[in-house]
């Protein structure tokens, strides 16, 4: 048992009043500037870092993923006014994936209900989580090596992709074709609805944003700029956070306001350094780049299935 | 280009908004006294544990006086009147670790400190223990679980929760953390140490001083203990619980301005370096 608070050092911990728990200010910092930075370069909204290191510090799971929320409203509002100022958000795009995102994720909170009642849902979410980010990363990781490499299977790769595919045909002959001038492509305003749909499914059933779904389907299914990607997937993240925390402060009393102030002061900061640092880099060094945090991101949910826990209880809600 | 003066200005600025509400945090507290049950001496000190913006724990003493060649044990913790819900982990298909089912833990304290003079064991035989509820059996004997499994699954599942609360010091036993001392006047005080950490629940909390002996033990004086928040902790607490839809429009509101005043700002910076 400790008996000494450490009253007399200086502490540079603050009491977080809704978590009901004291974190290293510096830390929190830290974390806010990390994965703002990652925010700010990629167009993901990072909940899918920042939560779990949260719940790791001791910060309740529910007031994690409500406070996270909160301050990836600042990290993605800073991230899309630096791209939008460059030019690089696709608002109508990410107007009509947003409008799809958010019935997609109504949907997807019911299809979460039906996994739970048929049992195993966590399992099968954990499966599905790493199934996407194992085959979405592996995907990226070895066509962007190709492409910076040049190597012959990826020029056999670009000429297989000048011939159109079924996808490609199947997409083509869909009505109500719109110009996206920003993102320069033609399709069916149904794509970016269809997509949104599914994007906030599958965001709703693994409990995440869904900013590194987002991104890997505007530039392989929407054939998007990279550029434009990252400042449009921002621009939706927005607007999806905006949404959460407020219906998490008003329904659940989760959002701690304090710790998303801190994270925030961090998170801002790093969107703007990440969103600069974006602008300086080539879309296959940023795709390749993305692919490694994702693939470094299943590898641990991997090793979460197969090293045993120290402790076999967990509270609720805290995976 | 920025300048690293222009960039230091920029993280400056960007630090302002929590500052602020840091330096908002220092407000005065009203000062606690000690408290003296009546009857024996049992004091607690502090008697209320104020969570303030810069709080991170606090060590309350317990003190007092015990009958002569008498053993003691002070206890702290709360009734535990509710659930918790807990997520069982456990192989599925012999490899993969996983969530394998849930189950309540009821009559389960949200905070377990005990000290005890000597070794548990020293202090009284099993009966004794559980009957005055010092040790981790004697609170299982205490709780209940739903869905109720065997025997052997209610310990092993009770004794799993146990350690997760000892990993959060939400439960501590501290054998020989009472330390006894004869004073000049021949009376045997007793005081002991125990550390509140930061996430101790806002609530009230009971103090026991059990005393021990050959013909076994006896609650020999109780106490309370009450953690509370004040200042600006307890009021965005009490907004957060009170006000949901002002207290979420107010963060949005607050965490737009600062994403769009920092990527102002960082804008104005890359256009004076240029």
């Amino acid at each position: 048992m400790r008996a000494d608070a450490g009253g007399s050092q200086l502490d540079l911990s603050i009491y977080l009043p809704v978590a009901e728990n004291a974190v290293s200010i510096p830390l929190l910092l830290g974390l806010g500037g990390l994965v703002g930075f990652l925010s700010g370069m990629f167009g993901v909204g990072g909940g899918f870092l920042m939560t779990p290191l949260l719940i790791m510090i001791g910060i309740p799971p529910t007031v994690a993923c409500a406070s996270d929320s909160n301050q990836i409203v600042a990290a993605s509002a800073s991230g899309t006014y630096a791209h939008a100022k460059a030019g690089m958000v696709d608002f109508k795009m990410g107007t009509l994936m947003l409008i799809g995102g958010i019935a997609g994720g109504t949907l997807g909170v019911y299809v979460i209900k039906i996994l739970r009642a048929m049992g195993q849902a966590d399992l099968l979410i954990h499966a599905t989580y790493v199934l996407m980010l194992g085959g979405v990363g592996s995907y990226m990781f070895f066509e962007s090596l190709g492409d910076l490499r040049g190597t012959r299977s990826s020029r056999l790769s670009k000429e297989r992709d000048a011939r159109p595919s079924i996808y490609a045909r199947l997409v083509g002959h869909l009505p109500w074709k719109v110009h996206f001038s920003r993102s320069n492509v033609t399709i069916s305003v149904l794509m970016p609805l269809f997509l949104g749909v599914l994007v906030g499914v599958l965001a709703a059933i693994m409990g995440v944003g869904g900013g590194f779904i987002m991104v890997p389907i505007m530039v392989y299914l929407l054939r998007m700029p990279m550029h434009v990607v990252v400042g449009t997937s921002l621009f939706q993240i927005l607007f999806t956070c905006i949404n959460v925390t407020v219906l998490q402060a008003t329904v659940n009393h989760t959002v701690d306001f304090v710790l998303a102030l801190i994270l925030l002061t961090g998170s801002v900061v790093g969107a703007q350094i990440g969103a600069r640092v974006s602008e300086r880099l080539k879309g296959d060094q940023l795709k390749i780049l993305l692919a490694i945090i994702v693939l470094v991101v299943c590898v641990q949910m991997l090793l979460g299935f197969l090293v045993a826990p120290d402790i076999l209880v967990g509270f609720k809600g805290g995976g | 280009m920025d300048t690293p003066k222009s960039s230091g200005a920029r993280v400056t600025f960007a630090m302002i908004t929590s500052a602020l509400v840091v330096a908002l945090a220092v407000v005065a507290a009203p000062s606690a006294m000690p408290q003296i049950t009546s009857g024996e001496q049992l004091l607690v000190d502090p008697p209320v544990v104020t969570a303030r913006l810069f709080y991170h724990g606090q060590t309350v003493r317990v003190s007092g006086a015990i009958p002569s060649g008498h053993e003691a044990a002070v206890v702290i913790s709360d009734q535990g009147h509710g659930a918790v819900a807990l997520k069982i982990k456990g192989r599925i298909w012999g490899v993969l670790w996983a969530n394998t089912g849930e189950v309540n833990l009821i009559s389960v304290p949200t905070l377990y400190l005990a000290a005890t003079s000597t070794d548990l064991s020293n202090l009284g035989d099993a009966a004794v223990l559980d009957h005055l509820a010092i040790g981790y059996d004697a609170l299982q004997s205490r709780s209940l679980m739903s869905p109720a499994g065997s025997p052997d699954d209610r310990h092993r599942l009770f004794m799993e929760f146990v350690k997760l609360q000892e990993r959060g010091e939400l439960y501590a036993i501290n054998e020989g953390g009472v330390h006894l001392e004869l004073d000049s006047s021949g009376d045997n005080r007793f005081s002991a140490d125990f550390f509140f950490p930061p996430d101790v629940p806002v609530g009230s909390y009971d103090v026991r001083l059990l005393t021990f002996a050959e013909d076994g033990g006896t609650l020999f004086a109780s106490s309370k203990i009450t953690v509370n928040q004040a200042g600006l902790a307890a009021w965005i607490s009490s907004l957060a619980r009170e006000r949901g839809l002002f207290y979420g429009l107010l963060s949005v509101i607050v965490a737009l301005a600062a994403g769009l005043i920092t990527g102002f700002v960082f804008d104005l910076g890359s256009k004076g370096g240029h």
